[in-house]
């Protein structure tokens, strides 16, 4: 083996060694569907590409970002989209 | 169908007034395209019923609708460059834009796409060239909003079982969001005094000479984030991105600085997310 080769299954090894967990997608928030006002909705849904382009309140298909676990307890909030 | 050959205008009240109907469209987006001074389009108008509006009067609200659309789009997709260059610049350089490339979709997201390299055109000689560094920036920040979730995540555990020799045709899978940019100006320190109102009053002076800046964007919760790195990061962040093995990438990062420190770089990209998956 290599000093290259060395080298580079060394970075390997220590980050396996090291149990790093990608952050991956945020683990402290969820989607909640069904509870963004007409404008406000955080992202791409329903037929649209951006944030801020639901046209209605409370659509079923329409998301914001809430702190997860949070999602449940709003009337109206679902962490699915309705189909 | 009689084709009338030749008066086409003898049809008017017919549905196109005789123009055949990919004249009529050519017609009426290059209308739609047309600055406020342009001479009106008779032909055009002589093929638009007036329904209560005079024809030129209803031209003229689609058009002002469609312009102030694309331009309010481009806004918020550049709010750095607008606040650069000032309200009216912006205007009139969106305007032009949309001249030299109406949008090609039926979502008005993708607009920006061509905006960094038509200014890197119109400005690349003037001492306004890094506008379109900024540019692209701000597109890198755009796609890495909408870009779609990977389909999985890297297991770390899984990538002990990559024996040692092999660990050099390594190839890392870059998450969908993940974004690099680099810029012989600091653009990252411009875009971040320019992209949101300021409180405080006018942004700082930043010395365009102080040194070019390389950027990271990833996807963070449901939006996105972006942060500096050094140049040897970046371009073996590039290298593995394009697909490049481990070891390839490695060899073009201590091209760049000879004490890269590839163990820190993998465990800080794996932190931040930027890989989603690996081919051995």
């Amino acid at each position: 083996m290599n000093a290259k080769t060395a080298l580079l299954a060394a970075a390997l090894g220590s980050l396996v060694m090291a149990g790093a967990q990608a952050m991956g997608p945020d683990e402290k928030s969820e989607k909640c569907f069904g509870i963004a006002k007409a404008g406000k909705n955080d992202c791409a849904a329903n037929g649209h590409g951006c944030a801020g382009q639901a046209k209605a309140d409370a659509d079923k298909k329409e998301w914001v970002s809430v702190p997860k676990g949070t999602c449940d307890k709003i009337v109206g909030g679902s962490t699915t989209p309705a189909k | 169908m009689h084709c009338a050959g030749g008066g086409g205008l003898s049809m008017a009240g017919a549905p196109t007034a005789g123009l055949p109907l990919a004249e009529l469209q050519r017609r009426f987006a290059a209308a739609l395209r047309a600055p406020d001074d342009a001479a009106p389009d008779a032909t055009l108008l002589g093929a638009l019923r007036d329904d209560g509006l005079p024809a030129a009067r209803r031209l003229e609200l689609y058009r002002r609708n469609v312009q102030g659309n694309f331009l309010k789009v481009l806004a918020l997709e550049f709010p750095a460059i607008e606040r650069l260059g000032g309200a009216a610049w912006f205007r009139q350089a969106g305007l032009d834009f949309l001249r030299e490339h109406p949008s090609r979709s039926g979502d008005l997201h993708g607009i920006g796409a061509p905006f960094a390299g038509f200014l890197q055109r119109r400005l690349g000689a003037t001492p306004h060239a890094y506008f379109a560094d900024v540019a692209a920036l701000e597109w890198a920040w755009q796609e890495c909003l909408v870009a779609p979730d990977p389909d999985g995540s890297l297991d770390v555990g899984e990538l002990a079982s990559v024996a040692p020799r092999d660990v050099g045709v390594l190839r890392f899978v870059p998450h969908p969001a993940l974004r690099l940019v680099g810029s012989r100006w600091p653009v990252f320190t411009i875009w971040d005094a320019h992209r949101e109102p300021r409180a405080d009053g006018d942004p700082p002076t930043i010395d365009l000479d102080r040194g070019g800046e390389c950027a990271i964007l990833r996807r963070s919760g449901e939006g996105a984030e972006a942060r500096r790195c050094d140049p040897s990061t970046l371009a073996w962040l590039q290298a593995l991105a394009a697909g490049q093995p481990f070891g390839d990438a490695w060899e073009v990062a201590i091209s760049h600085d000879a004490g890269f420190d590839v163990a820190r770089a993998l465990a800080e990209a794996v932190r931040l997310g930027l890989f989603c998956g690996f081919r051995a």
